[in-house]
């Protein structure tokens, strides 16, 4: 039957026209939503207000109990702030550096482009259990090579207890995450200053820019939706950050490098308190869509178009 | 030549005022390779040096390189079996991925659906949910399943949970496939499943490709699901089993954890040069931009 | 072959209503133009004929067969599309061969048929070519072929020819008529260049917001255009008006010294008139300089601002006070710019206008925003 484009145009009347489309486009991926996702959080939901040991038949209401709890934890608060921490480092390093690197290269700043793309790319694609483990090496404090190079640097003082110093240790973790990371926005960005109309660049190189002002008001104006798609997954990223901690450091020294993706492991696997481990999922999820849609509502108005 | 040009006159140069900028292209080539190469480069070498040659240093090369590492982890960790592993899960959970998105991508990309910005919406949220929110419901819902420890488990839940961004990445590239190309179909007389089959799937092959690679990676790099989901060591995937290598046992001998690494990475070597063209240009992008 | 008729249709978007109520009757047989500016509801036509566009109200036959909620399928129709739509992933061969395949002719009459139109359209040699290895002209022929293997009662084109080059786009202007001579399928053709309209059609049927302002034969509309728009779009270069003043049985702007006179065949028609203004038109091939030495008395004085010597023929851009003229003049014309020159008129070559409805008052048609 033909197109529809009257507003009016009721589902009902276009899933008859198109069967197949309907069925098979629309009404499996949803429902495969509501099993595997919907479900899903709903049933957490339901959990937080419950108390659970993950094998006992029956579950204990609890109310509010896990909410209170968690608002007076400890380890709640350190994991939020240790998020928080890994956002920040996320989004300043990773990000930024792979934008000034993707523009470094299209304007042949750098020697061997292709083959640093994929050397920076490359981290991306490995599992963060490697990362990690790579880097207990190199951090090791006795036969670590990231010591060795700062002493050899004349940079000794700078080295410190990457991990055992708790002031430190999800700094640590932070940028090694964003050493994995950083080939993500990279690549992106490089496919999005590839799209910029040179003309752009040549019209500011006539009116005497430097790359500072090209970068600043050429470049990056016109790759607002690439950064709102980078900026998104870093901060989804962040948010689920669970397996460095969980190869590195596990939660240590005392916690503090806990973040809340692995507060709900520890408690609900470790602990056997699903309940609670339910709630601080919530809170992620919270977390989560709050600043989903204040960055959509707001930096990011209108940069994705549908 | 001339952005280069550019880049003399920027204000940290004026101590080298006479200073080419080719100094800052391999200055600047060099450190990033020394980020980024640097400790890949450590890892292999650490991964062929005998134990013995320890105290020389980590950046010593080494003396009499050998493979006796890699057979020790090979061996230790059960290898064989956790790469069978990763790659089932891998290539069966990016197929069902891709197999379930395709038609919802068709369905987004064509048609003016009454509430289309819902699905989209809908969609979103299977990006940004983090894996811990459903890890605990979706361990119960499993366990009552039977599906708990089982392969084919694991498999299903890899398929739904990248059956989004699949989604989107497919959708991104159907829409470049011109309309008039549907219509003409549909004045000859094809019908919505005939448009589907012979027009728009063969025009996707690339987009579907693209997203298989995205999807296979970010499978055999996963953690958290094979995790929580898997227990008997036969199933495992490298990325669990490689846990192993944080203990006592393999840690404190670094050529071992080196070695262990490197294997894992192998088959995503592999994958980088048979589509390495395709990715370093970095056109698959194209598609997620929305 | 069959004939199409549009009946009272309407087209709505939501509340906005871009096809009021359009009534069309196609022959048999016969070549029809829709042509008009961008947004004048040609293309929308088309695609309500196809069944691409759902109809809002009204009905179409097609053979005098109500297929108003028919799929496209199901209309035996065939259609060509600016971009020629091919599908890139097939050769030519199964690109034609499409819409038999998918109603399931036999493989051997599938070949004939393919064969057949293949080298009727010259294009036999590139069968097993994909589209990219075509050129423009090729593409197009192959659109073409897909459009004719099937013998469909009527061929719909969008702009077929937008896409090709100054100089493919007049051979393959010729060629598209012979095959319609030949071949004598109904044809509904859509194009926003008039020349193309007047060159090609038995009939044309002139759009503008979704109303018809004209239909009928190319010389017609050209000879005797309904109202102030049709005149203006076709013909190259476009008409001129003059807003004049009626003072009996001339037409006069009195500030500025002008005076035109009114040949008999209209004379009636201004009689009959009672508003004061009236709009006069002159196509460019209607003026021409009057010899300096034998310039008549009281022939409109215009002076020349821009002179465009093409060789054969000379475009003369002149003005007075607010009213501006093109004339098309011989080649060895030499007014020079500034000057200024009496011109004379072919009074058979007039047309009268009512200012307000632009409604051409000889042939009593309705203005352009009439319903």
């Amino acid at each position: 039957m033909s197109r529809i484009d009257d507003e009016r145009y009721s589902f009902l009347a276009f899933a008859r026209n198109h069967v197949f489309v309907t069925l098979f486009g629309i009404v499996a991926p949803v429902l495969l939503f509501a099993c595997f996702i919907g479900y899903p959080i709903v049933y957490t939901i339901y959990l937080s207000f419950f108390e659970w040991n993950g094998m006992a038949p029956t579950k204990t209401f609890v109310g509010l109990a896990n909410y209170s709890y968690m608002f007076g934890d400890k380890y709640f608060y350190i994991s939020l702030e240790n998020n928080l921490k890994w956002l920040v480092v996320s989004l300043a390093f990773p990000v930024v550096l792979g934008f000034l690197i993707a523009y470094a290269m299209r304007v042949r700043a750098v020697y061997f482009p292709t083959l640093l793309r994929t050397a920076i790319f490359f981290p991306v694609t490995m599992s963060l259990v490697a990362v990690g483990l790579m880097f207990l090496l190199i951090l090791n404090p006795i036969f670590g090579a990231f010591d060795t190079v700062l002493r050899a640097l004349g940079l000794g003082f700078l080295v410190s207890e990457w991990f055992g110093d708790y002031r430190i240790a999800i700094y640590t973790l932070a940028f090694v995450g964003g050493w994995a990371f950083t080939g993500l926005p990279m690549i992106f960005y490089f496919a999005g200053i590839g799209d910029v109309p040179k003309e752009t660049f040549d019209a500011a190189r006539i009116e005497g820019a430097g790359h500072l002002r090209m970068m600043l008001r050429v470049a990056l104006p016109q790759l607002r939706s690439v950064t709102a798609v980078v900026v998104m997954l870093t901060l989804f990223e962040s948010l689920k950050a669970f397996d460095l901690i969980a190869v590195m450091t596990k939660g240590a020294p005392f916690g503090r490098t806990n973040v809340l993706g692995y507060l709900v492991y520890l408690e609900s696997f470790w602990n056997s308190r699903f309940g609670y481990g339910a709630t601080v999922s919530v809170a992620i999820l919270v977390l989560s869509i709050a600043i989903a849609t204040l960055m959509l509502g707001t930096v990011f108005r209108g940069a994705f178009d549908v | 030549m001339s952005s280069v040009a550019l880049l003399t006159e920027r204000r940290t140069f004026k101590r080298l005022r006479f200073a080419a900028p080719r100094l800052f292209a391999t200055l600047l080539a060099f450190i990033l390779a020394a980020i980024w190469l640097g400790p890949l480069a450590l890892m292999v070498m650490t991964s062929i040096k005998p134990n013995k040659e320890f105290l020389n240093g980590p950046f010593a090369l080494p003396i009499a390189p050998t493979f006796e590492p890699y057979q020790k982890v090979w061996e230790g960790l059960n290898f064989g079996v956790l790469m069978q592993n990763s790659v089932l899960y891998a290539t069966t959970g990016s197929a069902l991925a891709v197999l379930l998105a395709l038609v919802p991508a068709f369905a987004l990309s064509r048609f003016e659906i009454p509430g289309k910005k819902y699905v989209f919406a809908l969609l979103l949220t299977g990006l940004i949910l983090p894996q811990q929110t459903v890890l605990i419901p979706l361990y119960a819902v499993l366990r009552s399943l039977h599906l708990l420890d089982t392969r084919i488990g694991l498999i299903i839940v890899h398929g739904v949970y990248g059956m989004p961004a699949q989604i989107l990445i497919l959708r991104g590239f159907m829409t470049t496939i011109p309309r008039e190309i549907e219509k003409a179909a549909q004045i000859e007389g094809a019908t919505d499943f005939q448009i589907f089959t012979k027009i728009i799937l063969p025009l996707s092959v690339p987009g579907i490709v693209v997203g298989y690679t995205l999807n296979f990676i970010a499978i055999w790099k996963e953690f958290v699901f094979a995790l929580v989901f898997l227990n008997s060591e036969n199933i495992l995937p490298v990325t669990v089993g490689m846990l192993k290598l944080n203990s006592d046992r393999y840690i404190t001998a670094f050529n071992l954890p080196a070695a262990g690494l490197v294997i894992s990475q192998i088959p995503i070597v592999i994958l980088f040069i048979l589509t390495y063209r395709g990715i370093s240009s970095g056109n698959f992008v194209g598609s997620v931009k929305g | 072959m069959a004939s199409v008729s549009l009946i009272n249709i309407e087209k709505r978007y939501g509340a906005q209503v871009v096809i009021p109520k359009l009534n069309v009757e196609i022959a048999d047989g016969s070549f029809v133009v829709l042509v008009g500016p961008s947004g004048c509801g040609k293309t929308t036509t088309l695609n309500m004929i196809a069944g691409l566009e759902p109809i809002t109200a009204g009905q179409l036959l097609i053979g005098a067969r109500d297929v108003t909620d028919l799929p496209p399928k199901n209309r035996d129709i065939a259609m060509v599309f600016q971009s020629y739509a091919l599908f890139p992933h097939m050769n030519v061969f199964d690109n034609i061969a499409f819409g038999m395949k998918i109603r399931r002719l036999s493989r051997s009459e599938i070949d004939t048929r393919v064969r057949n139109v293949a080298s009727r359209l010259r294009i036999d040699a590139f069968l097993d070519r994909r589209p990219k290895a075509l050129s423009g002209g090729q593409r197009q022929r192959v659109a073409l072929a897909r459009a004719m293997v099937r013998r469909p009662g009527v061929f719909l084109m969008d702009e077929p020819l937008s896409n090709l080059d100054a100089k493919l786009r007049i051979e393959a202007r010729s060629f598209l008529t012979k095959m319609h001579h030949e071949v004598r399928t109904t044809t509904v053709y859509v194009t926003h260049d008039q020349s193309e309209a007047m060159t090609m059609g038995d009939t044309i049927v002139v759009m503008k917001d979704g109303l018809i302002q004209q239909a009928a034969a190319p010389l017609e509309v050209y000879n005797e255009p309904a109202n102030m728009f049709v005149a203006g779009f076709i013909g190259s270069p476009a008409m001129n008006f003059l807003e004049l003043s009626k003072a009996d049985t001339k037409l006069v702007d009195r500030e500025h010294e002008l005076e035109f006179p009114v040949s008999d065949r209209l004379r009636a028609v201004l009689d009959k008139y009672r508003k004061a203004k009236v709009v006069l038109g002159l196509r460019p091939d209607a003026l021409r300089p009057a010899p300096r030495n034998a310039e008549p008395a009281g022939a409109p004085r215009f002076s020349v601002d821009v002179a465009q010597h093409l060789g054969h023929e000379t475009l003369l851009d002149a003005s007075r006070g607010p009213h501006r003229l093109v004339a098309r003049v011989s080649g060895t014309d030499d007014s020079k710019i500034g000057e200024t020159r009496a011109f004379l008129l072919d009074l058979d070559n007039m047309h009268l206008f009512d200012p307000d409805s632009g409604a051409n008052l000889a042939s009593g048609g309705t203005g352009p925003n009439a319903r």
